[in-house]
């Protein structure tokens, strides 16, 4: 009995051990990538310093290739025609608007008609990518480059592959229909393709959370923070994700998630992979990584970019139920990528992003939260069954929260040095004190929604699950 | 690895973590301080140097009174401030505040700037002379035209041609076929401001112009300056080999309303490869030609989709004369002619019918 007890604790300070290995490779990547964020975005900000000037020369030229914005829309009877208004309030010389209305069940199709004037034309659509039935396809008497596709429901992936076949521009915008994007971010998140037009094919921006904002007409006029803490927890992460995670892999080359909610592609070069995948709930991912894969097989010089100045504000959900059923999706794209994907993972024929994307999202991103949350549980038993000593227990714990704040605070430093979005002290405070308490209670239960995501994805689970919109009309709390 | 090299690694990484989210936390504030007082400071010095700045431009004070009163003041926030107002004056007031930023030291800060090694400090000086005119020898300038960095070339050709000189028109356009479609885009500014005095050394320049990607590049600049001078350039584009070359001509050739124009487009709209008829049908369009639309109607039949889309399109500018054609066009036998024509002509589906 007494060589089984302890056969099972040395098992448990092997697992320790191992567990504090990846501890500090987690914590060390993430290190050097904060170290090159840093680097990467003051490059960034000297290099366009005089943006004001550059946008207005932009503007004024018809040189700028033309853009066709995709926003499917599901069930957004409340916010689609605040959304489109916004849309067609972009400062860009030459685009197009498409809304997918993708075979919404709510009145969505009828605000569409009523508010822009619209009538059903005569189309017959080029099938670049195949798609779920179009119904129709609506033209506006007062906005004429507005274009309303109905279509049956096939998924947002579908959606967006409809308006790609619909799209006359060589870029396409993909959007989500609940975000909005600042006035100048197509003046901004074009910049690569202009730079360098043969060998860009995707540029992603920065998403923010629109939560406790002042939306007026579709435009953001007061930077704030929500009330609800789960809002602010979100603001902390995605200023995280955005700020160190996204601009750091730009700079290894090996960018691999452009946000579903705001990214920029070459028409040409989606048509030429096929389009979004329909039948997984990561599209965004799963795009980006295609095209990756589709260029380095066939030895084409490309570029996927990050664009950290353009930004797009979304909803983030304020319940804990709908945000769970947001990462468990995540999760679950993530993983369907990476498995779909599996070859380029250290290969190095896929240059960086087989070396070290892929590996990174595989071993830190994917495993992570199972590692974390699996951690923790053979953490607190080893101290029950005194195979770890009390304070060594006590002192991991205050570096592993220690680190986790470390990068927090670390990102919204970056924040302040460069983009400065928030302008009241309160609002750093409050940021600065989620970035601490996220670790305790909200980062576990993040990682909970993932290790459940990674059995759904076991299972085979591929809904979306159910999301709710607020609407932007007014500020809110 | 041993318990007490574990705890010791933990006890580094603790104090490390606690030493850099102290640091973090005190850069925060300090930045954020910093920034108060930076904003504090320049409010300041723009309540101070209101009233002697004005009264400079207005001619009230000389320069060696104006610059008395401004030299006391913050240097960085007052050179901004100079920097910031050049936006807003023209003429003969601005000549005025050149002389007063170069009076004032600055403009040899700048200078010095120019050679220094650090790329975002010579882009920030170099982007000074887009505003003030660059006073001295050019060699500074010309250099940077050859800078890895495509920013600062052309912040360096906007210096350049600021000056003005035959010199520095020169400089610039031998920028020409060298830039991204961003740096065209420039660069087509750069030529608009310097107006008149490029436009001969330009028509040289794309004469002579033996690379096919400066031809091209070459030919959208005409498009966008639309100077006359340069139409007999285009016509000479319009028989080069390149397909690029042809595609970019005929897209210029579309902003110039000249009665030779349209010949030319039509000849391009019969081109093999599709861009280049794509490109034409659109530029005539443009030009709203009535003549050409028997040219567009048959393009309507072309096997290229976007062809088909920008001859269409071409067709309705034409006003009422085109809108026949694709009406008519739009019940004949050819079924990708008519849904094209359908298309652009926005026919109202009527269900009730079905």
């Amino acid at each position: 009995m007494n060589g089984l007890v302890e056969v099972g604790i040395a098992l448990l300070v092997a697992f320790n051990h191992a567990v504090f290995a990846y501890f500090l490779l987690l914590h060390g990547s993430y290190g050097v990538l904060l170290l090159r964020s840093f680097f990467a975005v003051r490059a960034h900000l000297r290099e366009w310093s005089a943006q004001g000037e550059v946008d207005a020369r932009l503007m004024a030229s018809d040189l700028v290739l033309p853009i066709s914005i995709i926003a499917p829309a599901y069930n957004e009877e409340r916010t689609v025609v605040e959304s489109v208004r916004a849309l067609l309030a972009l400062e860009y010389p030459a685009f197009e608007v498409i809304l997918v209305n993708d075979g919404s069940k709510d009145a969505t199709l009828a605000r569409l008609l009523e508010a822009f004037d619209m009538y059903e034309i005569f189309q017959a659509v080029k099938q670049d990518l195949r798609s779920q039935e179009i119904r129709g396809v609506y033209v506006s008497r007062t906005h004429e480059n507005l274009v309303v596709v109905d279509k049956v429901n096939g998924g947002k992936a579908d959606a967006l592959n409809a308006g790609i076949n619909v799209a006359t521009s060589p870029l396409v915008c993909a959007i989500d229909a609940d975000t909005l994007v600042e006035p100048d971010a197509l003046l901004r998140i074009v910049r690569p393709f202009l730079l360098e037009p043969e060998r860009v094919v995707a540029a992603g921006g920065t998403i923010r959370i629109v939560n406790g904002c002042r939306v007026e007409r579709g435009r953001i006029v007061g930077i704030g923070l929500a009330r609800s803490p789960v809002a602010v927890f979100q603001v902390v992460e995605y200023l995280r994700a955005f700020l160190f995670g996204r601009i750091s892999f730009n700079v290894l080359g090996g960018h691999l998630i452009i946000s579903g909610a705001f990214g920029l592609f070459r028409k040409d070069a989606l048509v030429k992979v096929g389009g979004y995948a329909t039948d997984t709930v990561g599209e965004d991912m799963e795009i980006v990584t295609r095209l990756h894969r589709w260029h380095r097989e066939r030895g084409i010089d490309y570029a996927v970019e990050f664009v950290p100045d353009p930004i797009g504000w979304t909803e983030a959900p304020e319940s804990l139920q709908v945000l769970g059923r947001q990462r468990d999706r995540w999760q679950r794209g993530l993983l369907d990528t990476l498995v779909r994907h599996r070859r380029m993972l250290f290969n190095p024929r896929y240059g960086a992003v087989g070396m070290l994307t892929m590996p990174f999202f595989t071993f830190v991103e994917a495993l992570s939260p199972l590692v974390e949350l699996a951690g923790l549980a053979v953490f607190a038993g080893s101290l029950a069954v005194g195979a770890v000593d009390a304070a060594f227990a006590a002192m991991f714990l205050l570096v592993a929260f220690g680190l986790g704040v470390l990068l927090s605070v670390s990102s919204l430093l970056l924040e302040e040095l460069s983009f400065h979005r928030y302008p009241r002290w309160r609002q750093v405070a409050r940021l600065l004190a989620y970035a601490a308490l996220e670790n305790f209670g909200y980062r576990q239960l993040v990682a909970w929604w993932r290790v459940r995501g990674t059995i759904n994805y076991l299972r085979g689970k591929k809904q979306w699950g159910r999301m709710e919109r607020i609407g932007f009309g007014t500020a809110r709390r | 690895m041993s318990p007490e090299s574990i705890q010791t690694l933990l006890w580094a990484m603790l104090l490390s973590v606690t030493g850099l989210l102290a640091a973090n936390l005190i850069l925060i504030v300090g930045v954020r301080t910093a920034r108060g007082i930076h904003e504090l400071s320049t409010r300041r010095v723009k309540r101070r140097a209101a009233w002697p700045l004005a009264a400079f431009l207005d001619g009230e004070l000389d320069l060696e009174a104006a610059r008395a009163r401004l030299e006391p003041l913050r240097r960085a926030p007052l050179a901004t401030l100079l920097r910031e107002h050049a936006l807003l004056v023209a003429g003969e007031t601005r000549e005025r505040l050149e002389d007063l930023y170069h009076a004032l030291g600055f403009g040899d800060e700048d200078r010095r700037d120019l050679r220094s090694r650090r790329w975002h400090v010579q882009l920030r000086a170099a982007r000074v002379y887009g505003r003030f005119t660059f006073r001295g020898a050019l060699d500074p300038l010309e250099r940077l035209l050859e800078h890895e960095r495509e920013s600062l070339r052309l912040a360096a050709a906007r210096a350049l041609g600021r000056v003005g000189t035959p010199e520095a028109v020169a400089r610039v356009l031998t920028l020409v076929g060298r830039t991204s479609a961003f740096g065209l885009i420039e660069l087509v500014s750069i030529l608009g401001e310097i107006g008149e005095p490029a436009l001969g050394p330009l028509r040289t320049v794309l004469f002579e112009a033996r690379d096919p990607r400066a031809r091209a590049d070459g030919a959208e600049i005409a498009g966008q300056i639309r100077a006359p001078a340069l139409l007999p350039v285009l016509f000479a584009y319009a028989e080069d080999e390149d397909v690029e070359v042809l595609t970019r001509t005929a897209r210029a050739l579309g902003h110039f309303p000249d009665p030779g124009t349209p010949a030319v487009l039509r000849r391009l709209l019969r081109h093999p490869d599709w861009p280049v008829r794509a490109q034409a049908a659109k530029s005539l369009g443009r030009l709203a030609d009535p003549a050409s639309a028997e040219d567009l109607a048959r393009a309507l039949r072309d096997p290229s989709w976007w062809v088909r889309l920008d001859a269409a399109v071409a067709l309705r500018r034409l006003g009422a004369v085109g809108e026949g054609r694709l009406r008519r066009v739009s019940h004949g036998a050819d079924r990708y002619a008519a849904e094209m024509a359908r298309r652009v002509l926005r026919v109202p589906v009527d269900r009730s019918a079905a």
